[in-house]
C-alpha cells in the first residue's frame, strides 16, 4: 500500500498522450506508487518547472522523487524497480544475462523502431513507403525474437507471466502504434506476418492497469493532423 | 574456464568503452578485431545479426551487444565485492543520474562527433555547432551533480565516465574534423580536471589507441568517404 505522504512526494511531468509517458505509468501502476500527474501539454510552451527538472534534453516524462528529477522514460522505469525494489512485481528478470536480453529490445524500440514510425507520420511524403516498410522490418525483428529466442518463446508475456520492462517499452506505443497504421493506411503489425506479436498486443491492451492509461488512437491523431498544420519550432 | 571475448574495431568509440570496463573489473578477454571496413565477417553477423556492428561481447559463447547494455552487463555479470568494483554508484538516484549521462554520450554527443567524421555539407555544419555544446552541456551536468570529480558523480568511476573514454584520445579528432576548438579549462575546468584524470590511468590508456594514430586514421577515412560516399555514410 502507498506509504502516508508518498503521492506529494512522488510527481510525474507529462502529457498523458506521450508513449514515453505512458511507459511510466504503466510502471508506477504495477509497482502501487501513488503519484501526482502533472500536465505539461503538447502544443504549449514547456512550463518552467519541466525546463528547470530536465535542462538537457527538455522533454517528458521526468519523474520527479523527493524533489529530484529522473529523465529518459526506460532509465525511469529502471529507477522506479530500483528504488520501490520490495513493492510489487519485478520489472526485470534477476539474470545478467537476461536482463542484457530485457535492455537490449526496450532499446531497439527507442533507437529503431519509434524512429521509424515517427518518420512515417512526419518524415517527408516521398519517404513515406520506405519509413513503412521500414517498420514493418523492424517489427518483423521483434517477432523473430518472440519465436526463436529461448527467454521469450511460449510466454504470456516479454516478461514471461507477468509483463516486464520489454512489454512497458513496446507496449506503452500501443495506441502510437496504431494511430501510425491509421494515418499511413498501412499495417504494421499484421495478424499474418507476426502472428505472436499482434496476439501479444491484444494481451497487453487487455490487462487492466494498461487500459487505464492508455490513451485512445484517435486522440493521436487529432495531434498529428494538427502537427501537420503548424509543425512545433522546437520539440 | 571462462571465456570472454570483445569484437572490435580500433577506432571504435563504443568498443573502448566496453575495454575499459571489463580492465575494470579484473576481467581477462580476448580482444577480436573485426574488419573496420566490409565486408563484415560471419562471425560478426551471426553474434549481432540486428545491427550487424561492433562492439559485441561474447561471455561463454553468448553475445550481448549494444555498447550501452553491455556495460551494464558487465556490471550485473561480475557484481561488486571485496575484490571488484562497481561501475554503478548505490542509491537508486546516482544510479539515474550515471546512466543519464552515459545515455547522452552515447546518443548525442558520439554520434555528433561521428558525423564530423562522416557528413558534408549542412550536416557536417550543424554536427560542429552542436559537439561544442554537447561539451558544455556535460561541463554544466558535472557542475550541477555538484561533486569535486574528477568523476562524473565523485571520486569513483561510473558508467558515465566509460561512455565517455573514447573522448580521451579522439578529442584532437573532433577537433580537427570539425576544425573547431573546445572550450578550455578556464569555462570548462570539470571536463578539462576530467580529461586530466582520465589519461593518467594505465587501464583507459589500455583501452584506447594512441590520439595521434587515431588522427591519422580519421583524417583518411573522411578523405575516403567523400571520394566514395559523397553524400555521406
Amino acid at each position: 500500500m502507498a506509504t502516508e505522504g508518498e503521492k506529494g512526494q512522488v510527481k510525474l511531468l507529462g502529457v498523458t498522450l506521450s508513449p514515453f509517458v505512458v511507459r511510466v505509468c504503466i510502471a508506477l501502476a504495477l509497482k502501487g506508487i501513488d503519484y501526482e500527474l502533472i500536465q505539461e501539454h503538447f502544443m504549449h510552451p514547456k512550463s518552467e518547472l519541466l525546463l528547470k527538472s530536465n535542462p538537457v534534453h527538455k522533454k517528458v516524462p521526468v519523474l520527479i522523487h523527493n524533489g529530484k528529477p529522473v529523465c529518459e522514460s526506460m532509465i525511469i522505469v529502471q529507477y522506479i524497480e530500483e528504488a520501490w525494489g520490495n513493492k510489487g512485481p519485478n520489472l526485470m528478470p534477476k539474470d545478467p544475462y537476461e536482463r542484457a536480453i530485457a535492455r537490449f529490445w526496450a532499446a531497439f524500440v527507442d533507437d529503431k523502431l519509434f524512429p521509424s514510425m515517427d518518420a512515417a507520420l512526419y518524415g517527408p511524403g516521398e519517404q513515406l513507403q520506405k519509413a513503412v516498410e521500414e517498420s514493418v522490418t523492424n517489427f518483423l525483428l521483434i517477432e523473430e525474437a518472440l519465436r526463436t529466442n529461448h527467454c521469450f518463446a511460449g510466454k504470456v508475456y516479454f516478461g514471461g507471466d507477468e509483463i516486464g520492462s520489454i512489454d512497458i517499452a513496446l507496449g506503452g506505443l500501443s495506441s502510437f502504434i496504431k494511430s501510425v497504421e491509421k494515418a499511413t493506411e498501412s499495417v504494421l503489425i499484421g495478424a499474418e506476418k507476426m502472428p505472436l506479436l499482434s496476439a501479444w498486443m491484444d494481451r497487453f491492451c487487455k490487462i487492466d492497469v494498461v487500459k487505464e492509461v492508455m490513451p485512445d488512437p484517435a486522440e493521436y491523431i487529432s495531434v498529428w493532423r494538427a502537427r501537420m498544420i503548424s509543425p512545433p519550432t522546437a520539440n | 574456464m571462462e571465456e570472454v571475448k570483445l569484437l572490435l574495431i580500433r577506432s571504435s568509440p563504443f568498443a573502448m568503452s566496453c575495454a575499459l570496463a571489463l580492465r575494470e573489473k579484473g576481467i581477462k578477454f580476448e580482444e577480436v578485431h573485426e574488419n573496420s571496413l566490409p565486408p563484415k565477417t560471419d562471425r560478426l553477423l551471426r553474434s549481432n545479426p540486428v545491427y550487424k556492428q561492433v562492439p559485441v561481447l561474447i561471455h561463454n559463447g553468448k553475445p550481448v551487444s549494444q555498447s550501452l547494455v553491455i556495460l551494464e552487463y558487465i556490471e550485473e555479470a561480475w557484481p561488486p565485492s571485496d575484490t571488484t568494483p562497481s561501475l554503478l554508484p548505490g542509491s537508486a538516484y546516482d544510479r539515474s543520474l550515471s546512466r543519464f549521462w552515459a545515455d547522452f554520450i552515447n546518443k548525442k554527443f558520439i554520434e555528433t562527433g561521428l558525423k564530423l567524421m562522416k557528413r558534408f555539407g549542412e550536416e557536417h555544419a550543424t554536427a560542429r555547432k552542436e559537439i561544442v555544446e554537447q561539451f558544455i552541456t556535460m561541463e554544466e551536468g558535472m557542475r550541477a551533480i555538484g561533486s569535486e570529480g574528477p568523476y562524473f558523480l565523485g571520486d569513483q568511476m561510473s558508467l558515465a565516465d566509460v561512455a565517455l573514454v573514447p573522448l580521451v584520445p579522439w578529442l584532437p579528432s573532433f577537433e580537427a574534423l570539425g576544425e573547431l576548438k573546445f572550450p578550455g579549462p578556464e569555462q570548462c575546468g570539470r571536463m578539462h580536471k576530467w580529461l586530466d584524470a582520465m589519461r593518467e590511468l594505465p587501464n583507459v590508456v589500455a583501452s584506447v589507441p594512441p590520439a595521434d594514430w587515431l588522427s591519422q586514421y580519421t583524417a583518411t577515412l573522411r578523405r575516403f568517404i567523400a571520394e566514395h560516399y559523397p553524400g555521406g555514410a
